[in-house]
């Protein structure tokens, strides 16, 4: 049921972006749409660009990302501060939604990410956004080749730049299982991208 | 190809924004305010990371705020309030909990009393 504003609890544009994150699911909670959209800014981005890298597919990335932000909007009322972090929690949610995914269907070639045409896309065709491009392509072609843990902590540790504790969270293990996982994905990599240097120009 | 160039690569990741697209932004937000509208106000099972729980008890819980909310709570009150309400009901209200379909909502008495926040 919708709360009828009291003018006692209006607050500012700047008022709401001050906010913590507890804060603001409070306020939604409560009947304001504003502090959706502020935590929609927030943190849809990174859930997005996560589930990109996992899934290696765009639209679906925009399906898991919708899905993890509903389930936010959904614990919203019982959401306890201080017991995680919005956005360790979305991690974690949207981890646990790409894995549901990937075993729901058929294992089939992962495309690469720019196969899927981004409009907003207009970078200049020089020679280092090419190569740019294809050493980004390569990259997520051996990502895919990787079992969804070891891909999502690599992509949470050395492209999202989370910390061990942090990814321990996210994947509810330990941190050196979290060690464990990076390793042992960077060494897969190595292998899958082994024969691609010169090619890859590096 | 060694961890420097592997750290290259990364690095190439990273500076990859990927933005959400504008319309992922406008359905999430139009989730959350159909949410506010339509709501779980009678709460269905509450999303869990990994699974849905269903089952009649969760769905019980699901009236009270979630089995979070429950766990300071006796099982048995709670399921003795339920199934006491319920007492002068026919069966069809039973297996109409069961199947979760809106005639159940009739049955109970407004919920809104507890669920609303202190005026």
């Amino acid at each position: 049921m919708t709360m009828p504003r009291d003018s006692a609890f209006e607050t500012s544009q700047a008022e709401i972006n001050a906010l913590s994150d507890a804060a603001l699911l409070v306020l939604y909670a409560r009947g304001d749409s504003d502090a959706a959209r502020v935590l929609t800014g927030r943190h849809l981005g990174r859930v997005y660009r996560f589930a990109a890298r996992v899934l290696g597919d765009r639209a679906e990335a925009e399906d898991v990302a919708q899905d993890a932000m509903l389930r936010l909007w959904r614990v919203a009322r019982d959401w306890r501060p201080g017991e995680a972090q919005v956005s360790s929690w979305l991690y974690r949610v949207t981890a646990n939604l790409c894995i549901d995914r990937q075993r729901a269907r058929a294992r089939r070639r992962t495309e690469a990410l720019d196969d899927v045409a981004d409009p907003a896309d207009d970078r200049a065709d020089t020679e280092s956004a090419l190569m740019a491009r294809q050493r980004a392509d390569a990259l997520q072609t051996a990502l895919a080749s990787l079992p969804d843990r070891q891909r999502q902590a690599v992509v949470l540790r050395h492209i999202e730049g989370l910390t061990n504790p942090e990814i321990a969270t996210i994947l509810d293990i330990g941190v050196e299982a979290v060690e464990s996982l990076t390793a042992r994905g960077k060494r897969a990599l190595t292998a899958a991208l082994a024969g691609q240097k010169s090619a890859l120009g590096l | 190809m060694t961890e420097d160039d592997l750290d290259d690569l990364f690095a190439v990741a990273r500076s990859e924004t990927l933005p959400a697209p504008v319309g992922l932004m406008a359905r999430v937000i139009s989730d959350a305010e159909a949410e506010l509208l339509g709501g779980d106000a009678l709460g269905r099972a509450q999303p869990r990371g990994r699974r849905q729980a269903t089952g009649l008890f969760t769905y019980l819980a699901g009236l009270f705020g979630g089995t979070g909310a429950l766990a300071g709570m006796v099982t048995a009150t709670v399921a003795g309030f339920w199934l006491g309400f319920a007492q002068p009901a026919p069966m069809s209200a039973m297996s109409a909990a069961l199947t979760g379909t809106s005639a159940e909502i009739d049955m109970m008495p407004g919920i809104d009393a507890l669920l609303d926040e202190a005026p």
